[in-house]
């Protein structure tokens, strides 16, 4: 169709996620938050997408295997799936109350461990969904409206 | 209160480890003062965005440190209690354009003084 709008323009990618390897954690979450801003979406947003991507990419370095995220950008919204091959989290319900951690010492004296990182993921997106398996992994998806959402 | 990053270090006393461009030319006018990120991030969430700039305030000295405040647009970080960053926190400060600077103070002292001076919390409470 000639002339057809682009305004469902679309920019997907796949990025991976090293378990372990703190030295790169946060680069994901860094880039995408790059993207977002060469697309001028508003600085508010922008910090809210990368807390909940950081959040995420913290939680499969320092928990599973490896993992990666898959991010759907359009001209409205941001939907990320962060899936990991890891042990996978017993009761969901626990993990999602602040507070509640399981992080060894090692990852305390990084400062992480506070138990906030799920409850800050929820607090900064509009949707999530989240669905672990014991032995498997974990698949974590959120959204993020651009308009201001009702977390705007 | 708005003060520049050399105005925020000489009141602590601070050295400047790392100044990158700009650091000079945005003023800061809230802190956040804390040792988990996960808390770091849990605030900059509340601050209801982009009013002023922040400096962050930690006895952290690793490179996590960075990366979490790139995330949330933290320009400047004060190591307290003569705290020195490791090389690599140094690297990523200077890629990631993030000035760093280390005070003999104590986070409380230091907390203490810029309350004194104005400075906010983030979200904007005096
Ligand atoms: N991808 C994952 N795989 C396995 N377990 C996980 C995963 N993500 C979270 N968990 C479990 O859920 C708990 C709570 O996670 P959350 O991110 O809220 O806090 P934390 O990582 O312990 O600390 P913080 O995020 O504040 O640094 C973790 O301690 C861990 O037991
Ligand atoms: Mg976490």
């Amino acid at each position: 169709m000639s002339g057809g709008s682009d305004s469902e323009e679309k920019i997907r990618m796949q990025l991976p996620i090293r378990g372990g390897d703190f030295s790169k954690a946060g680069e994901a979450s860094s880039k995408i938050k790059n993207i977002l801003k060469q697309l001028g979406v508003s600085p508010a947003v922008i910090k809210r997408v990368a807390i909940a991507c950081f959040e995420s990419e913290i939680n499969i370095v320092a928990y599973a295997n490896k993992g990666q995220f898959s991010v759907d950008i359009t001209t409205g919204e941001i939907r990320v799936l962060a899936k990991d091959e890891g042990p996978g989290i017993e009761c969901v319900e626990m993990a999602m109350m602040e507070g509640f951690s399981t992080a060894p010492p090692e990852l305390r004296e990084m400062g992480f461990g506070a138990g906030m990182g799920l409850p800050n993921i929820k607090k900064a997106v509009d949707w999530m969904k989240i669905e672990s398996q014991v032995g498997v992994g974990t698949e974590l998806e959120f959204k993020i409206l651009f308009g201001g959402g009702e977390n705007g | 209160m708005h003060i520049i990053g050399a105005q925020l270090a000489e009141k602590l006393k601070a050295e400047m480890l790392v100044e990158a461009p700009g650091v000079n030319t945005v003023s800061f006018d809230s802190i956040v003062a804390c040792d988990m990120m996960s808390d770091l991030l849990s605030m900059m969430n509340h601050g209801g965005g982009d009013s002023g700039v922040s400096a962050l305030l930690t006895g952290l000295t690793n490179k996590q440190v960075v990366r979490t405040a790139e995330m949330v647009d933290i320009k400047l970080i004060v190591f307290a209690n003569g705290k020195r960053p490791l090389a690599e926190t140094i690297e990523l400060a200077e890629r990631c354009g993030i000035s760093l600077a280390s005070t003999e103070y104590t986070m409380f002292r230091s907390c203490g003084i810029l309350f004194e001076c104005g400075m906010k919390d983030v979200g904007g409470s005096n």
